[in-house]
């Protein structure tokens, strides 16, 4: 396949996920609803301290991550189960589409869905809540934030790879949720006892967090450095736990065409 | 053919518009510099000074703990209730 014909594949591909995504409201709402909700809930009408308090500055970065971490995970984890068990992902093998289009495809539409729920985000922080950042400051958020899609779309690769589709939302929502509490994503890590605050240690929702929260100068001090390095040893261990996933189902040849 | 091609260039505006927005609603954000100028919020004209060194002792801490008493400058616990 000439490189312009592989271009336009991966093109339509990511097109017609995206669309088909767009037109699941039952996917597309609550993915962007919830995170916007709950920081309205959280950051601006439960803002105790009013607009000086940092709080609804913290929140931003932390909702930022729960806004990134639903798309990635929805649309790999139950996305993924499901058009195994009905067939789709199998019609797909039949084409002569390479294998790289499909998952290109799922991280793009993450993307936009994540840089959505940000820019709603980051317009109900400055606007409702009076948060104020330095240029740099929203630009690098956006990137952090953004840059997170791909550690959770192999945490959601890894889960669609095992689970079945009836299922697959059930165990995504059973790691979603609980991941984002733990995580700190929901209320401050620091409100939590030490053995919540340690357990946080090895959830990548944790790690990405603090590396939103740096930007805003209000992560726990631990270095860059380590929060990237897990995150991306949890990203290749996804990524081997989907690969014994697929193997064990069968659920994908790896073409190379 | 031409559907295709147009299907693509179609996708491929869209993507572009979609990041100019992004940019464009990040640089619309409010950055501290525009919501307090250092000019703003000082007044004008006298300035009350504060005594700093009244912090100097544990007197403070007659504010800070009822458990403590102080006396000559040191706290001690209170013992009376």
């Amino acid at each position: 396949m000439t490189l312009d014909r592989r271009i336009r594949v991966y093109l339509l591909e990511a097109h017609f996920q995206f669309i088909d995504v767009l037109r699941e409201p039952l996917f597309s709402i609550p993915v962007l609803a919830f995170p916007l909700v709950f920081y309205l809930f959280f950051g601006v009408i439960l803002n105790f301290g009013g607009t000086s308090m940092p709080m609804p500055t913290y929140l931003l970065a932390t909702y930022g991550v729960f806004g990134i971490l639903g798309p990635a995970l929805f649309n790999f984890g139950a996305g993924l189960a499901t058009e195994r068990d009905t067939g789709v992902l199998l019609l797909k093998q039949t084409t002569p589409m390479p294998v790289g289009a499909y998952f290109s495809a799922k991280i793009t539409t993450a993307l936009i869905f994540g840089a959505t729920v940000v820019s709603a985000l980051f317009l109900i922080a400055a606007y409702t809540a009076g948060v104020a950042l330095y240029r740099w400051q929203w630009f690098a958020l956006a990137g952090v934030l953004l840059a997170g899609v791909v550690p959770f779309c192999t945490l959601g690769l890894a889960i669609g790879a095992w689970v079945k589709g009836r299922s697959a939302v059930a165990i995504v929502n059973l790691i979603f949720l609980p991941m984002s509490m733990l995580s700190g994503l929901w209320i401050p890590i620091y409100v939590f006892g030490d053995f919540m605050q340690n357990m946080a240690l090895v959830l990548p929702a944790y790690h990405h967090a603090q590396l939103a929260l740096k930007v805003i100068g209000m992560d726990s001090g631990q270095p860059i450095l380590l929060h990237v390095i897990v995150l991306a040893g949890q990203t290749f261990i996804f990524m081997i736990v989907a690969a014994l996933g697929f193997r064990r189902t069968g659920g994908f040849s790896i073409r190379k065409s | 053919m031409k559907r295709t091609r147009n299907l693509i260039g179609r996708s491929l505006s869209g993507f572009g518009a979609g990041i100019v927005v992004f940019i464009g609603i990040i640089l619309t954000l409010p950055v501290p510099s525009t919501l307090l100028s250092p000019t703003e919020d000082v007044p004008q004209g006298s300035f009350a000074v504060i005594d700093v060194t009244v912090l100097s002792s544990n007197s403070h801490l007659r504010h800070l703990n009822m458990g403590y008493v102080v006396q000559n400058g040191s706290a001690y616990p209170n013992t009376t209730f």
